[in-house]
């Protein structure tokens, strides 16, 4: 299954992305670790210039912080994130 | 009515027969109502003005530079806990080039904001300024978090550290500035506005500390941290030019004018309605004004962003970019009077920009 994660923001107030194929297993925990979360996420206010993410799985359109993953997942974000185009 | 101090002056003429008048009392009171009147015009002429010995009898430079910086510099170490480390700084530096230019960044900011704005640090308090750095592994990023500004060192790629640029340094703290002043919303035209004004307060810290004039400036905006010699993160003398045809990043989509104003949801996906993008044309009509008027853009221009920026009743929370021109030229007649080439440049740089 095709996940994919979209960066915006940031001093540059740039709109990356990256996509990879992950296990239907893994997507499933994908979701179930983070969208719990992802209904209360919200912008911390006076940030400025911060990044925002949010993560494609399939229809669900999930938003997190990448410093609140749980370190499970941490290696699937970290490789998108280091894939961002 | 008066709004606020600097307006309730006693007149330049009558200033003017003071300091000419023998007593010493009297002529030294005039000059501290005549400074207080110049120094949102120019120190260097209101200086070259009076006479070395009313000066000297001032003590105007001693009293003046009572305040003093306080800068604290941390290392995150690669994680993301703030601030993370404090790290000390040895007699001829920190050994940390990243801890040093950070914080030389922020004391030339400090230096702009105290010098020429009489503005004490962030808060106009003497407010601590903190900053980080070596944030996250790889992070391209730098930002305000609401009590210190944080910088990763980049994927040494496409960007390199964040500490790279002093008119990075200055823009974030400007961000916290601005907390503590018109607190613009960050979001549409306000967001944009919010984006512009450290934009605006970096480039000219950066112009300060190179002694830079209008036309010796690059108007560049992270010139070294995106890695590249013909790449910038933005350009405020030609908005939608810091980068062409860049492998990964594409161009630069900034406008210049009203006319090419991009419309987007104020969403995340949507950078909070371009707050990012948008900023090009307050940027513009900024770099138009300070190019007209000539010299260094601190001095002139300069005074009259910073007191719009921190006059909350021109420039409420939610102000757009007419509410910003209107606020620029009412103070720009304040500072420098009707006629003047500075609220004539004003008036030219919003025109060029296209904003009615």
């Amino acid at each position: 299954m095709k996940i994919k994660l979209i960066q915006t923001g940031g001093f540059a107030g740039l709109t990356r992305s990256a996509e990879i194929e992950v296990q239907e297993e893994e997507a499933e925990k994908l979701i179930q670790r983070l969208a719990p979360a992802a209904a209360s996420h919200q912008p911390s206010p006076n940030v400025r210039d911060a990044f925002h993410h949010v993560l494609m799985v399939g229809d669900r359109r999930i938003p997190f912080s990448p410093e609140e993953v749980p370190e499970e997942l941490r290696s699937t974000i970290q490789h998108l994130i280091a894939n961002l185009s | 009515m008066c709004r606020a101090s600097i307006h309730c002056i006693i007149p330049p003429y009558m200033v003017d027969k003071l300091v000419e008048s023998g007593s010493k009392t009297i002529s030294a009171r005039g000059v501290e109502n005549k400074f207080r009147s110049y120094r949102f015009r120019s120190d260097r002429i209101f200086f070259s003005a009076v006479s070395d010995s009313v000066r000297a009898s001032l003590g105007f430079r001693r009293k003046a530079r009572t305040a003093k910086p306080v800068l604290e510099v941390y290392t995150a170490g690669n994680k993301t806990s703030l601030p993370g480390r404090l790290l000390k700084r040895g007699r001829s530096g920190y050994t940390d080039k990243d801890a040093e230019r950070v914080y030389q960044g922020g004391l030339h900011t400090w230096n702009l904001y105290y010098d020429m704005f009489g503005r004490n640090s962030i808060d106009g308090n003497g407010m601590a300024i903190i900053q980080s750095i070596h944030y996250g592994v790889k992070y391209q990023n730098a930002f305000w978090n609401g009590r210190q500004m944080v910088y990763g060192d980049g994927d040494g790629t496409i960007f390199g550290s964040f500490t790279s640029d002093v008119d990075i340094i200055a823009h974030e703290l400007t961000h916290g500035v601005m907390q503590y002043s018109s607190n613009l919303d960050y979001q549409n035209q306000s967001g944009a506005l919010n984006e512009s004004f450290s934009d605006v307060f970096g480039i000219m810290v950066k112009q300060r500390m190179l002694n830079q004039d209008v036309k010796a400036s690059d108007w560049l905006i992270g010139a070294n941290v995106l890695i590249g010699d013909e790449y910038a993160i933005r350009s405020m003398k030609e908005p939608g030019s810091a980068y062409r045809n860049h492998p990964v990043l594409g161009s630069d989509p900034q406008p210049a004018t009203m006319a090419e104003y991009k419309e987007l949801p104020n969403t995340p996906e949507g950078d909070w309605g371009g707050v990012h993008i948008n900023s090009g044309i307050p940027n513009f009509a900024f770099y138009v004004a300070a190019f007209n008027r000539g010299g260094y853009a601190w001095n002139t221009i300069g005074r009259i962003w910073y007191t719009a920026m921190t006059d909350t009743a021109r420039m409420p929370h939610d102000a757009t970019f007419t509410m910003a021109k209107e606020a620029t030229l009412y103070h720009a007649r304040q500072l420098f009077g009707e006629g003047s080439l500075e609220l004539n440049a004003v008036s030219q740089g919003w025109k060029e920009a296209g904003v009615e």
